[in-house]
């Protein structure tokens, strides 16, 4: 895979956190997106899903409805390309109940929490 | 504490995700194939059924929702992936292979009657539509086609290639009162 060719798309509202996720992407050569929400998220991954290979989405709170968004982002990946979407990794920044992390992986999400 | 330092287990989490991504794009998904009734010192030889076949991710394994013949088809493929075959290579490949031919044989079960080329074809749609059905239960969004690849040859005749890693794996739950055949 010439990653070059690929991007990567982080969903964060907090401009300095992506900044630092987009540093840690620097080493694979990737074009790095940034959407400061989900809905700008869909919108990005609707029209081209096929050129992202990873989305990172970073669990800011508790009250979202985490699971939800990242379905309908999954679902707009499938919707925009038939080949392999991307791959989607989950960052907390908090402590996240077993069970809302158990959730995630059975869509295929990997979790990750920050130290 | 420094932000790399606070990020550095998401750091490690891209790398893994990345070479995720890199392998299911370049080589395919990891497929697990289960065989039955081997008799005892024995891997795949004639006697054996294929029972069932896997997709894996993360570890967790989704079954292809597969009746026998286009299971065989399968196993076939999967363990054949180097070449690109025709479904009249397919269909005399498997009719000369003793291990499709004494199909299921050490269970005392009737063997699958012959694939037929027509049949190949249809067989191919339905695999795609399990391949499909068990990905979407991992969560994980591929396109069937670019799994088990049709793709048309110089003389026009469609070729068949299954793309993925290959496990295959034994149960051996009958093997200690099977004797080897042949």
């Amino acid at each position: 895979m010439k990653t070059d060719m690929y991007r990567a798309l982080i969903i964060d509202n907090d401009t300095a956190h992506a900044n630092g996720l987009h540093e840690l992407l620097r080493p694979h050569d990737l074009v790095v997106d940034r959407a400061s929400d989900p809905e700008q998220a869909v919108l990005k991954l609707g029209r081209s899903a096929d050129k992202y290979v990873l989305v990172i989405v970073t669990v800011s709170n508790t009250r979202s409805p985490w699971w939800r968004i990242i379905e309908n982002l999954q679902e707009a990946c499938r919707c925009s390309t038939s080949s392999l979407a991307p791959l989607f990794l989950c960052i907390g920044r908090m402590g996240l109940r077993p069970e809302f992390i158990l959730r995630l992986e059975r869509l295929g999400v990997r979790y990750v929490r920050e130290r | 504490m420094f932000v790399n330092d606070k990020l550095a287990p998401v750091a490690e989490a891209i790398d893994l995700v990345l070479t995720e991504a890199r392998e299911i794009r370049t080589i395919g998904p990891h497929f697990r194939i289960i065989h039955r009734f081997r008799a005892p010192r024995t891997e795949c030889w004639p006697g054996e059924e294929v029972i069932a076949i896997f997709l894996v991710y993360r570890g967790h394994e989704y079954q292809l929702s597969l009746s026998p013949a286009p299971l065989l088809i399968a196993d076939y493929l999967l363990r054949h992936s180097r070449f690109a075959q025709t479904a009249s290579q397919i269909a005399s490949g498997i009719r000369s292979d003793g291990f499709y031919a004494e199909h299921g044989r050490n269970a005392g079960r009737q063997r699958i009657k012959r694939i037929p080329r027509s049949a190949v074809r249809e067989y191919i749609r339905r695999l795609h539509q399990a391949l499909a059905m068990a990905a979407s239960k991992a969560g994980l969004s591929i396109d069937p086609e670019n799994i088990l690849v049709v793709e048309q040859s110089v003389s026009n005749h469609a070729i068949y290639r299954w793309r993925g890693v290959v496990e295959i794996a034994h149960l051996d739950s009958a093997a200690a009162t099977l004797q080897p055949h042949g």
